[in-house]
């Protein structure tokens, strides 16, 4: 959990401190904006520190899209 | 909205952007399930996921030509209405992130299975997704001058493996043809137009970054370069099924693999680290640049003044993708060779035929 937590500090000081002086400079509406991307991040950190197995991104797509991929593929395999 | 300084680029930068963009995974990661889905026939499934890249490519080209100020998303904006046009927009940048975050997996993947099996996924992710996202920062000026090199490296990789592969390589494994009939044939065009000929929709986004003076060479450039990208790939499937035989759809990172079987006389060996490098180098390419566009069409989809302020957030988020979405490498290849190329297919590829078709008939109906 320690090296977890410690992964997602330094990734996310690398990424974060070179942009710090761009949201000093945003306006009101843009760190609303920038805060929204908060929230997916929040729960996904969440779920990589707590090694869960929650819905994700790619959950959606195959739960949608991919069970027709899911059949045409089955299709294809088809002697 | 105030208007933003743009950087731009000549035809031959956005040439060598678009090589890297469509061959940069793809040489690594296209050989072994091309010859596992299509057998000895990958090569016409790659032939004809070419062809129909060219399709796709001329409609790209068509949409830039009516709409050549237009970014995409006020492209989709003009023809579809801000609500449809929206709903695809964030479609667009779900698929993005999926993207992105297969591209940053399958780098690890590649290092954790190759060369440094026992470091941690997480120490390439972060590198990769830091790089890239500091990359995009410098902008895409930069990007087009600095990935000449980077390609230039990779390609030199991929024909130092090529030739020195030649003496190892028995024509017999080639044959025989249509053993199961026109499915697997189907299957592996399927999968290659999903990855890579399929993603080069993705290019209408980096199109209006082509200086005015140099636009009309952007098309024969585009054409050329998918060319090139159906003839190296070809190339590298041809060589893995004549390399590794009936083993060649069952390695994973087939071109890798064909690497460690190189010796010239007893002093040359273990190429495969020196060109992995070079490989991944291409992965890095793609990644950078899937990052620049999903950060562009994010920014434009919120009218942010600043583009770059969205980027750290992207970028973590993509992170977080890459570590959480797979527990087993299996989930992963089923993910990418099932799931993806209809992705592509629906999120990307069908709305952008449709907005070439509206276009095509307002303009004979006489209305823009």
């Amino acid at each position: 959990m320690m090296e977890r937590v410690l992964v997602l500090l330094l990734t996310g000081v690398a990424l974060f401190a070179v942009n710090a002086s761009r949201v000093r400079r945003s306006g009101r509406r843009e760190r609303w904006i920038l805060a929204s991307f908060g929230v997916p991040a929040l729960y996904l950190a969440v779920m990589y520190l707590t090694d869960s197995d929650w819905p994700n991104l790619h959950d959606l797509a195959n739960q949608s899209l991919g069970r027709i991929a899911h059949l045409i593929v089955k299709w294809l395999e088809q002697t | 909205m105030r208007a933003l300084g743009k950087q731009t680029i000549s035809a031959g930068q956005l040439a060598i952007l678009y090589v890297s963009y469509m061959i940069g995974s793809s040489i690594i990661n296209i050989p072994n399930p091309m010859i596992h889905f299509a057998g000895n026939m990958a090569w016409l499934s790659i032939t004809v996921s070419a062809l129909m890249g060219m399709l796709l490519l001329s409609l790209v080209l068509y949409l830039f030509r009516c709409y050549p100020d237009d970014e995409y998303t006020a492209c989709l904006n003009r023809v579809y209405g801000r609500w449809i046009a929206g709903v695809f927009i964030v479609l667009l940048i779900l698929m993005l992130f999926l993207m992105l975050a297969y591209i940053i997996l399958d780098i690890g993947d590649f290092f954790t299975n190759t060369m440094m099996v026992e470091t941690p996924m997480y120490v390439f992710n972060t590198l990769t997704i830091v790089v890239a996202a500091y990359t995009v920062y410098a902008g895409i000026e930069v990007m087009g001058r600095m990935f000449f090199l980077l390609m230039g490296s990779m390609m030199l990789a991929v024909v130092v493996i090529v030739f020195l592969a030649v003496p190892l390589t028995r024509t017999e494994t080639l044959l025989p043809l249509f053993t199961e009939g026109i499915k697997p044939v189907l299957h592996g065009i399927y999968f290659s137009f999903g990855f890579p000929f399929g993603e080069l929709f993705l290019f209408s986004v980096i199109l209006p970054f082509v200086r005015k003076d140099s636009r009309r060479d952007a098309g024969k450039w585009l054409y050329a370069m998918t060319a090139l990208s159906w003839l190296l790939l070809l190339t590298v499937v041809i060589i893995t099924l004549m390399t590794l035989g009936p083993l060649a759809g069952d390695r994973k990172f087939s071109l890798f693999a064909v690497a460690r079987l190189i010796k010239v006389g007893n002093f040359m060996v273990g190429l495969e680290a020196i060109v992995g490098i070079a490989l991944i180098a291409g992965s890095f390419t793609k990644a950078t640049i899937v990052l620049f566009i999903l950060n562009y069409v994010t920014a434009r989809f919120f009218k942010l003044d600043d583009d770059k302020l969205l980027l750290p957030a992207i970028s973590f988020l993509t992170f977080l993708l890459s570590m959480t979405m797979f527990r087993t490498e299996d989930e992963f290849s089923f993910a990418v060779q099932v799931g993806w190329p209809f992705v592509v297919m629906t999120v990307g590829i069908i709305p952008l035929m449709l907005a070439a078709l509206i276009t095509l008939l307002r303009r004979n109906m006489g209305r823009r």
